[in-house]
């Protein structure tokens, strides 16, 4: 596909781009908050962080016996854990997401996932997370390992420019599943998908969430998917391979099939809300910028 | 009555043979059996389309229906097509028709600044458009006479042709003698006839005459008589009588113009009940006359919806005397009223002194109560009073009631009958060979008869004498002397120097006559041009003034339209009852129907069921 080969897509000008939203998410929350993440597991370190009541079974070096000699009730002294996240960003390399609209002169929705991954990378490694990439179609066809430090920024670079040749149909339960069994720590995951899997998206999606992975969804879709142009008698064929549809498309027809679009936007994005997970929409032809600064930070990717 | 109404015969067809290619239908079934042609489009997902197509609630219904529709609607234009192609001729008996159309082209079809003319021929281009080798059409035109527009033709451009080139004239008159002579025309054909009038308004006792009218009621003014006479006390100066009518259903101020050679010289003022007329005269001194040429032009200022009435024209012409010979034992109403005319050179001669072939010498011979022998055969102009050779024997019969049959009749122009009395009158046996006119009658009777024999013998007999009658005593009297006198010269038929449009001016031997009226008879003089003059009869069909040339020098005549029937427009209507529009409308053969409907179904069977494709 030439929108996943592009050459010019992480070019000189791209990076500027990066730093200047780099520069502007921290202008906006400066002095608000350290770059480092903080889990929200109790842990060993000093930092100290609540109080709870004891219960059988704590490790009765963490019981506060100053609160003991005080108030003669045992309460455990929880401090916070300091730990670098895991980001794990999950890039659909499907047919569906390499297709663009005959009509429009726009590029790919994969071309918008590896800008949007490539920013939230860089966005977390100057956060000093762990970031590691998958790409995946009906399984995980690639896979980067985790890097840390800005430097491994050019490996993360590296990894997106080098998309998988082939490309199959979507199937996120099994792609995403076989993801989740392979993580043994938690941390957050970042998939970047149509969700246009025709067995569903839930299977998927719940494998990641399953393993106590922070899910957040950025689902990507063209604008000629949410509003055809498509009209007279029409051969329908899956880009996917999933078949051929005959219709004779008319006002009618597409008001159905916006409505049908619409519908399943909002299935999903109340999935996420029921799963406690993240869920951005986006059109591919949203200007990056605004993607970044507007969108994320509505939807709490960004800080 | 609908002119249209065709369904009496079967439909014939010019070229049946183009309907076998119908054999064409099988062919588009053929095609439609084919897979419909999709175009092929990759899409990322065909699940919203899936789930659309099966919530779409007709789409089932719609899928089996929709090319079923186009194949029907295709095959319904191949049959219109073909229908088209084979010319079919709805209603066309075996045998053929033959049309006769009669156009109204009398005077009040110029209202409407001629507009209503044009509807007229509008409708008239209608008919005729369907003029072919069955269906022969004849074009009159009625203006006041009949006139042959076109004999049958099967050739619609020239006929429409001939009917683009047709004008109204200014004349009035009956339809009778043109639809007589479209009858007459028709009767000599074999099929179906039909006799279509074009008018403003219905003709009476229409039979099975087919009408088409286009008029439109409305109010009118016009000038109902204009005539001159000279003088008596004054013989060089001449005295103008007018007569104006108001027809609305208001009262109207009304402004008359009168012009003398092309310059105005009078204004009168009217204010004329609804439906009423109003008459006035005038004096136009001799030394008036003397600096110009005596061409006398009445008009009506105020505009309105015929504009041809609003107009009249009289020439004042220069007393030059009729000789006269009156043959009577002595008679002073007769004598009186012949001294009134000071336009006439009367001699008085005893009856016994008369001897055959005296006549010769006068214009007119008036025998007073006697009749000479022989009389009869002699040529020449003869008004017998009393007596005539036409009387019928027996006993005067007494006279109840009197009735003036022909108002328009030159003999009676000007003249008041409502107060004239006759005691006895002897009975009239009409001669034949001769034209007749009866204008004044008694319970069927004529009173007065006028004839006129081609050879140019004009004779005016009355059925009364002047002791049987206060006629005599009247004002009246001298003027139907002097009409008769004149009328039996052939120097008037209406007015003085008038003529009515529409009449045909014969001129006498070495006369010639202008072919084309000149509005301003004086302008036509003073530049000098040489109006182009013909021997034979006239039909004066537009108003104005025509020059009449004679070996001893030129005179002018004044023609007026001067008609209560063509000015009042109320009676005026149009009927619904035709296909066509009456104005600039269409009308097409039904070939060409067929073919802009199969053309319509192309454009609407595109729309429904390609426009999609294409796009």
């Amino acid at each position: 596909m030439p929108a996943a080969n592009d050459p010019d897509l992480f070019d000189a000008d791209f990076l500027a781009r990066l730093e200047r939203v780099r520069l502007q998410v921290r202008r906006i929350f400066a002095g608000s908050r350290r770059a480092e993440r903080r889990s929200r597991r109790t842990g060993s370190s000093l930092e100290f962080a609540d109080y709870r009541h004891y219960v059988p079974g704590d490790d009765p070096r963490r019981i506060d016996w100053n609160i003991y000699g005080r108030i003669e009730r045992l309460m455990m002294k929880l401090t916070e854990e300091e730990e670098d996240l895991d980001v794990a960003i999950l890039v659909d390399c499907s047919a569906s997401m390499r297709w663009r609209s005959p009509a429009a002169n726009g590029s790919s929705k994969l071309v918008l996932a590896r800008q949007l991954a490539a920013t939230l990378a860089y966005l977390s490694l100057h956060n000093m997370d762990r970031v590691g990439l998958w790409y995946f179609d009906s399984t995980v066809k690639r896979e980067s390992g985790y890097h840390r430090g800005r430097p491994a920024f050019h490996d993360v670079l590296r990894f997106l420019r080098a998309v998988p040749d082939e490309s199959g149909g979507t199937n996120l339960a099994a792609s995403l599943g076989r993801f989740g069994r392979s993580q043994r720590r938690r941390g957050l995951a970042l998939v970047l998908s149509d969700c246009l899997d025709p067995s569903g998206f839930a299977d998927g999606l719940a494998a990641v969430t399953g393993r106590h992975f922070a899910l957040h969804l950025l689902h990507v879709m063209d604008p000629a998917e949410c509003d055809p142009a498509a009209n007279g008698d029409l051969l329908l064929r899956d880009c996917e391979g999933a078949g051929e549809l005959a219709v004779t498309a008319g006002p009618g027809l597409r008001n159905l099939y916006r409505e049908e679009v619409k519908a399943f936007r909002e299935s999903i994005k109340s999935w996420c809300a029921k799963h406690n997970a993240g869920y951005s929409f986006i059109l591919a032809d949203t200007a990056f910028d605004d993607v970044v600064l507007r969108m994320f930070r509505r939807d709490g990717l960004v800080q | 009555m609908g002119w249209c109404n065709e369904s009496r015969f079967p439909m014939n067809f010019l070229f049946p043979a183009t309907l076998f290619l119908g054999l064409l239908a099988p062919v588009i079934g053929a095609l439609y059996l084919r897979r419909p042609r999709r175009r092929e489009q990759e899409v990322s997902t065909l699940l919203f389309w899936q789930r659309a197509l099966d919530r779409q609630p007709a789409r089932q219904f719609l899928g089996r229906l929709r090319n079923p529709l186009s194949l029907l609607l295709q095959l319904l234009i191949l049959l219109l097509l073909l229908l088209a192609l084979a010319r079919p001729e709805a209603g066309r008996p075996v045998g053929g028709r033959s049309t006769v159309v009669v156009l109204d082209a009398r005077a009040r079809m110029q209202a409407d600044g001629g507009g209503v003319f044009r509807a007229a021929v509008a409708a008239a281009q209608g008919v005729v458009s369907q003029a072919g080798p069955d269906n022969e059409i004849a074009l009159l035109a009625a203006e006041g006479s009949s006139q042959i527009v076109s004999p049958f033709s099967a050739d619609g451009k020239d006929l429409r042709g001939r009917l683009a080139a047709l004008s109204p004239s200014d004349a009035g008159g009956g339809l009778e003698g043109t639809l007589a002579l479209a009858h007459s025309l028709l009767a000599g054909k074999p099929g179906e006839k039909r006799l279509i009038v074009i008018s403003d308004r219905p003709v009476p006792e229409a039979g099975d005459i087919e009408q088409i009218l286009v008029g439109k009621p409305a109010d009118n003014a016009g000038i109902l008589a204009l005539a001159q006479r000279a003088l008596p006390a004054s013989p060089q100066s001449a005295v103008v009588f007018a007569k104006l009518g108001n027809f609305s259903a208001t009262s109207r101020d009304l402004e008359l113009e009168l012009s003398l050679d092309g310059r105005p010289f009078d204004l009168r003022k009217f204010r004329i009940a609804a439906g009423g007329e109003a008459g006035f005269s005038t004096v136009v001194s001799g030394e008036m006359l003397r600096s110009g040429k005596g061409f006398l032009t009445a008009r009506l200022t105020t505009p309105d919806r015929l504009a041809t009435d609003d107009t009249a024209h009289v020439a004042l012409s220069t007393a030059q005397n009729l000789r006269v010979l009156l043959v009577s034992e002595g008679n002073p109403f007769l004598e009186g009223a012949l001294k009134a005319d000071p336009g006439l050179a009367v001699d008085i001669l005893q009856p016994s002194v008369w001897r055959t072939g005296m006549g010769g010498s006068f214009d007119v011979v008036i025998f007073d109560q006697w009749i000479p022998a022989g009389i009869a055969s002699e040529p020449g102009a003869f008004f017998f009073f009393g007596r005539s050779p036409f009387d019928a024997e027996g006993e005067k019969l007494p006279v109840f009631q009197t009735e003036l049959t022909e108002p328009q009749s030159p003999l009676f122009w000007n003249v008041d009958v409502s107060a004239i009395r006759f005691g006895r009158a002897g009975k009239l046996r009409l001669p034949e060979g001769w034209r007749v006119s009866q204008p004044l009658e008694s319970a069927g009777e004529p009173l007065v008869v006028a004839l006129e024999k081609p050879a140019g013998t004009r004779v005016v007999a009355t059925a009364f004498d002047t002791g049987s009658s206060n006629f005599p005593l009247r004002a009246g009297f001298p003027l139907f002397v002097s009409n008769a006198v004149h009328w039996l010269a052939g120097r008037r038929l209406a007015g003085d120097n008038g003529f009515l449009a529409g009449q045909t001016y014969v001129p006498a031997e070495g006369e010639r006559i202008s072919r084309h009226p000149q509005s301003d008879g004086a302008a036509a003089l003073l530049a000098g041009e040489a109006p182009s003059l013909t021997e034979g009869p006239l039909r004066l069909k537009k108003n104005g003034f025509y020059e009449v040339r004679d070996p001893m020098g030129s005179r002018w005549i004044g023609v007026n339209t001067a008609s209560r029937e063509e000015s009042d427009l109320r009676a005026a209507q149009a009927n619904r009852n035709v296909f066509f529009l009456p104005s600039g409308g269409i009308s097409l053969p039904p070939w060409q129907w067929l073919a802009l409907t199969s053309l319509l179904l192309i454009v609407i069977e595109w729309l429904l069921h390609h426009r999609r494709v294409t796009e």
